[in-house]
């Protein structure tokens, strides 16, 4: 089946990807953490609210280790996305915090700024 | 940015955890203070000091009837660095609001369905210079339509702070370490509910400072009604 076209980058939305980190006494399995940040925007914004926020989860970037990991969001939804998380505090039984660590447009700036990566460019 | 978080229960009121924990857990939301709250019992001991964060002796009083309020305010005021009033009900939080020596009024829509404050209490607050506290944990612990409840109550208080420019003070209201929050995300909510951005995250940044700065100097015999020493 034949699939649109990829819009040109001056017509994409504009995002934002936020990085965030799991705070918690037990490990945090990464399914049932998407769940939970889909049930409180589900919760919170509602149906439109989410669809306006365009909530998206870059499934690659997760550090099981550190517990750290992204989601895209809308540029102008971003302190709901914000406000969503901060009122998550139980994943699976297990008491957390998501705390931001940073905000950035690119995953390539979030990956160096705040996973560690080194950029090859400089 | 330094982010401050007023109204943080531990053992020593209503918490769970010891000030050490909290103020770890604070260190580690990148918080530089943290107000640790007490009920005013008559002797308030030292708060304990710990190193590379700023602990503050936030005292509140619960009373019963607003009469009440101005002669244990001028009691507890000389060993406090932040007084908070714990509202809910309409004659205290109008007291409170219209004490000069108190510095946050705290959940005024507690336990209520309408916001706790009218146009009077607000315009009150701006002359005595008394703080409207948006309470983190009322959201964070309301679910479906009582969560409703609050938010609308909450937004109508900003809405009346905004236009008679009365101060707001963000605060988690936390109990145990899980419901501290950065100060950053504490600011968003605040956003939400109405504040320009940049206002709101002068809420739990630049405000709570400014209160610190001021009592501290007082407490220290520095500053004056009118008159501050250099």
């Amino acid at each position: 089946m034949a699939e649109p076209k990829m819009l040109p980058p001056s017509m994409r939305p504009p995002k934002r990807y936020i990085v965030f980190e799991v705070i918690s006494d037990q490990p945090i399995i990464y399914g049932e953490l998407v769940n939970t940040i889909w049930t409180s925007t589900m919760e919170f914004l509602g149906e439109l609210g989410g669809a306006e926020a365009n909530i998206w989860f870059v499934h690659n970037t997760y550090d099981s280790k550190k517990q750290i990991g992204m989601i895209k969001c809308r540029h102008d939804n971003m302190e709901k996305v914000r406000t969503a998380l901060s009122l998550i505090s139980i994943i699976s039984e297990t008491k957390c915090i998501i705390k931001i660590i940073g905000v950035t447009g690119t995953i390539k700036s979030a990956k160096t700024k705040y996973l560690g990566e080194q950029n090859i460019n400089i | 940015m330094t982010y401050y978080d007023l109204h943080v229960h531990t053992s020593l009121s209503i918490g769970e955890n010891s000030v050490e924990d909290v103020a770890q857990m604070a260190k580690r939301l990148g918080l530089s203070g943290i107000g640790i709250v007490r009920y005013y019992l008559g002797n308030m001991e030292k708060l304990p000091q710990v190193e590379g964060i700023d602990i503050i002796s936030s005292v509140m009083l619960k009373v019963a009837k607003p009469d009440e309020l101005s002669g244990l305010a001028e009691k507890a005021r000389a060993k406090a660095e932040v007084l908070m009033i714990h509202g809910g009900d309409y004659d205290i939080n109008r007291a409170a609001c219209e004490n000069p020596l108190i510095d946050v009024l705290c959940h005024p829509e507690l336990g209520r369905k309408d916001s706790g404050l009218d146009h009077i209490c607000v315009r009150a607050a701006h002359d005595n210079n008394v703080a409207i506290e948006i309470n983190f944990r009322e959201v964070l612990e309301s679910y479906k339509r009582n969560r409703i409840y609050i938010l609308s109550a909450m937004k109508k208080n900003i809405e009346l702070c905004k236009k008679y420019e009365t101060k707001v003070v963000t605060s988690s209201s936390a109990v145990t370490v899980w419901g501290m929050r950065s100060g950053r995300e504490l600011a968003a909510l605040t956003h939400l509910l109405g504040l320009e951005l940049g206002k709101s995250i002068e809420t739990t940044s630049t405000i709570p400072e400014q209160i610190i700065k001021e009592n501290r100097e007082k407490l220290a015999g520095k500053r004056f009604e009118g008159v501050k020493i250099e």
